[in-house]
């Protein structure tokens, strides 16, 4: 049983961290209909940023925290501007166009951002040798490190605050006015230019503080980080139902705990046959079996076609 | 008159809104009959049920005495039920002669491997959909604009080639939702004119609208729907003076004002 | 038709031309170039006419090819001949077209997408981890040694000798392709045209209205990922004959997302919008490998490494011609106006 218990921590960790990213994927859907697949990669900036800030700070004398700290920061100004940059350059003037071609401006963005990375960070994966504190607790067998529990807590902290802002803020009633219609907003004398560009910027930096969770949990950073994970937060968004908040945190911690089971397990399960090899699997098999039986995602609304 | 479709106490409900409660009426052969009633009366419901978008919750539908299959709008189509859209629903990016194609589909056989080998049979069988398409086309007066796309269309004439699409298939009964809505006095009585041409050539059509007066003129027969129930049906006149009808339209103890 | 004949006769002296100007590795290029014309047909039936947006469509490469590799290598010490492994490669292509297609056949647009996408990534792993216990795949090592494309004692992969002229392999894989390509373009043109092209075209342009002129939309839609699929199985046995090595690497997302911009940029749903879209993303990654040479006649030294700044200058070609042209490089009205000249 420990064991279980073990995987469903370790799950909740990756899962909240796979949430952030989500959120991300979802505000921006829910407003423009777009997968933006630059998004992972906006992850994989921050997590890079904060790396190598953090190391200079800390040659430079900086004491851990303060570091860390002073990276973070960084880390999320940058993809907020990243964020911004992105969505005025390439997908504003496509607003009106076919469907398709946003999506491949999103996909050579995505390419781009990642040789960009490659020129200045190299190609090699990058260590993060330092650890904020080694503590952790044992309770029957199942270890909570202090670190899952930062990466746990700041996630939940970050969600309640957007939750709080798309529904006590007068921006967030702009975004969810925007989400319902572009064309009722404006009327409504809502800037939706501006909302739309407000919600990269906020889906960014939950996306570079995502990126920092994740270098400090796997204490390694690489220029092709963004892609795996960006592609499991997506899932995690349409499993719980895209454009949905609650749905992306949702679909974000669930798909973290069925991967972390999932690879814990298939071995004992498939005797052997299947190891822990396959759990990339997990994620999208997790995702088709929604779709297939519950097609809106798990929280998604069963909107039938107006006819 | 022989009845072609009928509709036996059809209910259908959204959640806890009943959209339709009980509806029975029929459609004879070779007629045009009306659905008229108020905003949200069920008139789309029910159109949607007969077309097979819809699976009713009870009820059954008979085509020539046959129970028509539910739920299944191509089925609905082979069965001799064609229709067109409120909001109108065209193959925007296809051309308007291919919209019209498209409405051979089911009169024509082709297969995969009959198109990549491009066999005879294949070669006869388009030369024949071509000559179709281009009758209905020139039915409802679109042909010189037969290789415009669908989306640069006007208005009207993008209702009047939905109407050609759903005539291609050659159906029994063609039903028509709302095909006037938006039109002009000129353009309701062009309409008007082709609807009685195709009863005329030998399909029944209904016909749901707003404008009483209009539908009055052109049906032989009315079915009237209020909060999804049929609350009056006959012939126009007797509708048009029917107590319910006139509550429903302008409100309870209004009428002596009409 | 005078023209169709001197464009015949164009792309038959192309690979001669580019042999001798340009020598044998650009041909070996544009070998692979038609590969990827091949599989872009192949997609765009699923896109491009029926509008299903398949984000995995390199599996089905993945799958013909690999049935190659394994029907003709020392992996099993199976050899059998070409005429039969391309077609059990592309059936097989064909049968998981419509068993991934058949689950998701009530998905719309971006879901279908993903779930695709999952499907084509799932396959991968699969290929990647399927060489224990039992060995089928050899894992990430992949499978080498396969046989050549050969059709009895001609070797297409070898050098033929006719008399005194000696063709160069890369020449007889281009011819091969060549006709391969001709013949999927002759069939996606038919099928185009035909019942079954503009129920695919109806249906995505709107799928309730084309049910309600009778078209079954679920059959045709499992049509389109199957033909689709068959396509893509085709192309990844000729992929592996020519190789002699395939390996789970040649079949990753970014494959899958290359064929798609290759259709979506020309101007997808149109066969000459596939082929310029096919040829220009093929070939401009190549072309861009001479970046080196030109730092060094700019700055007189290398400063960005070439590897990256080519893959950098694809990706803003990608993001700029779609800013500039997002309905793709073949406009619509040049289809427009060849319609009106049939």
């Amino acid at each position: 049983m420990s064991t279980f218990w073990q995987q469903v921590v370790n799950g909740l960790t990756l899962g909240s961290i796979y949430a952030l990213v989500a959120l991300g994927y979802t505000m921006v859907y829910g407003i423009m209909e777009l997968i933006n697949f630059a998004h992972g990669d906006v992850v994989m900036v921050g997590a890079l940023i904060a790396l190598s800030v953090s190391e200079l700070l800390i040659h430079q004398g900086l004491s851990l925290p303060l570091a860390l700290s002073i990276a973070i920061m960084v880390s999320v100004l940058v993809c907020m501007v990243l964020g911004w940059t992105i969505e005025k350059i390439a997908y504003r003037p496509l607003r009106h166009a076919p469907k398709l071609a946003p999506l491949i401006t999103a996909i050579g963005l995505s390419l781009l951002l990642q040789q960009i990375a490659a020129l200045i960070w190299g190609k090699s994966y990058l260590p993060f040798s330092h650890t904020l504190t080694t503590t952790s607790w044992s309770w029957h067998g199942v270890v909570i490190s202090a670190l899952q529990l930062d990466i746990f807590g700041l996630s939940l902290l970050l969600m309640f605050l957007l939750w709080h802002l798309v529904h006590h803020s007068k921006l967030g009633r702009a975004m969810r006015a925007t989400a319902q219609s572009v064309a009722f907003a404006q009327l409504m004398g809502v800037n939706t230019d501006r909302v739309i560009s407000q919600t990269f910027v906020i889906g960014s930096a939950l996306a570079a503080v995502a990126g920092v969770m994740d270098v400090m949990y796997y204490a390694v950073g690489n220029y092709t980080m963004g892609f795996l994970l960006g592609l499991k937060a997506f899932t995690a968004a349409v499993l719980g139902g895209i454009g949905n908040l609650k749905g992306a945190m949702l679909g974000g911690l669930l798909l973290g705990v069925v991967e972390a089971l999932g690879a814990g397990y298939i071995g004992d399960i498939t005797h052997g046959f299947f190891g822990s090899n396959y759990k990339d699997v997990f994620a999208f098999l997790v995702l088709i079996l929604v779709l297939i039986f519950k097609p809106n995602g798990l929280l998604g609304s069963n909107t039938q076609e107006k006819v | 008159m022989n009845n072609l479709l009928e509709l036996n106490h059809v209910s259908k409900r959204f959640g806890g809104l009943v959209a339709l409660k009980e509806v029975s009426m029929h459609i004879p052969e070779q007629a045009i009959v009306g659905l008229i009633g108020p905003n949200g009366a069920g008139k789309t419901t029910l159109f949607n049920i007969i077309t097979g978008l819809y699976r009713p919750d009870q009820g059954e539908l008979l085509l020539r005495h046959q129970p028509l299959p539910v739920g299944m709008p191509h089925k609905i189509a082979q069965h001799g039920i064609a229709r067109t859209f409120q909001n109108i629903r065209l193959f925007n990016n296809l051309t308007v002669l291919e919209n019209i194609l498209v409405g051979r589909h089911m009169r024509s056989q082709a297969s995969v491997l009959g198109a990549i080998l491009n066999t005879k049979r294949t070669r006869l069988e388009e030369k024949n959909i071509r000559e179709k398409a281009l009758f209905f086309l020139n039915y409802v007066g679109l042909t010189h604009r037969a290789h415009d796309y669908a989306k640069v269309l006007s208005y009207g004439d993008q209702r009047r080639l939905e109407i050609a699409r759903a005539l291609a298939t050659e159906p029994q009964l063609l039903a028509l939702d709302e095909p006037a809505a938006g039109m002009n006095i000129k353009e309701r009585n062009d309409l008007a004119l082709l609807i009685q041409q195709i009863q005329q050539d030998g399909t029944a059509v209904l016909v749901i609208e707003h404008d009483v007066k209009w539908i009055m003129s052109l049906c032989q027969h009315i079915t009237v729907l209020n909060f999804g129930e049929v609350i009056a049906a006959g012939d126009p006149h007797a509708v048009q003076n029917h107590p319910k009808v006139i509550e429903a339209y302008l409100g309870k103890g209004q009428h002596h004002a009409a | 038709m005078k023209k169709n004949i001197s464009l015949l006769v164009a792309v038959l002296l192309l690979p001669w031309l580019l042999y001798f100007s340009a020598g044998q590795s650009w041909v070996r290029i544009i070998d692979f170039s038609l590969l990827y014309l091949m599989l872009s047909l192949g997609l765009n039936v699923v896109v491009g006419y029926a509008g299903l947006l398949d984000l995995g469509y390199i599996a089905f490469f993945a799958v013909g090819a690999y049935c190659y590799a394994l029907l003709s290598s020392p992996q099993f010490g199976i050899h059998w001949p070409l005429l039969v492994i391309l077609p059990i490669g592309a059936v097989c292509a064909g049968l998981f077209g419509v068993l991934l297609g058949a689950p998701t056949l009530r998905l719309k647009g971006d879901y279908l997408a993903i779930v695709t996408l999952g499907f084509g990534e799932i396959i991968r792993i699969f290929l990647n981890n399927l060489s224990s216990p039992v060995n089928i795949t050899n894992g990430p090592q992949g499978i080498s040694d396969i046989d050549p494309l050969h059709l009895g004692s001609i070797v297409f992969n070898h050098g033929l000798v006719f008399g005194d002229i000696r063709i160069p392999s890369v020449i007889n894989i281009y011819y091969l392709f060549l006709l391969a390509v001709i013949i999927t373009m002759i069939f996606s043109s038919r099928l185009e045209r035909s019942r079954v092209g503009r129920a695919w075209m109806a249906i995505r342009e709107d799928e309730l209205a084309a049910s309600c002129v009778g078209i079954h939309t679920k059959r045709y839609k499992l049509l389109a990922f199957g033909l689709g699929a068959t396509m893509g199985g085709l192309s990844g046995g000729l992929f592996a004959g020519f190789q002699g090595f395939v390996s789970p690497e040649s079949f990753t997302l970014m494959e899958s997302v290359m064929i798609l911009c290759m259709v979506v940029l020309g101007g997808m749903g149109h066969i000459p919008g596939v082929i310029v879209g096919s040829l220009l993303l093929s070939i401009l990654p190549e072309v861009l490998r001479e970046t080196a040479g030109w730092q060094r006649g700019l700055f007189g030294q290398v400063i960005v490494d070439p590897a990256n700044l080519r893959l950098i200058m694809f990706a803003l070609a990608l993001v700029v011609m779609m800013l500039v042209r997002p309905e793709g490089l073949i406009p619509s009205a040049l289809r427009r106006k060849e319609m009106q000249h049939e």
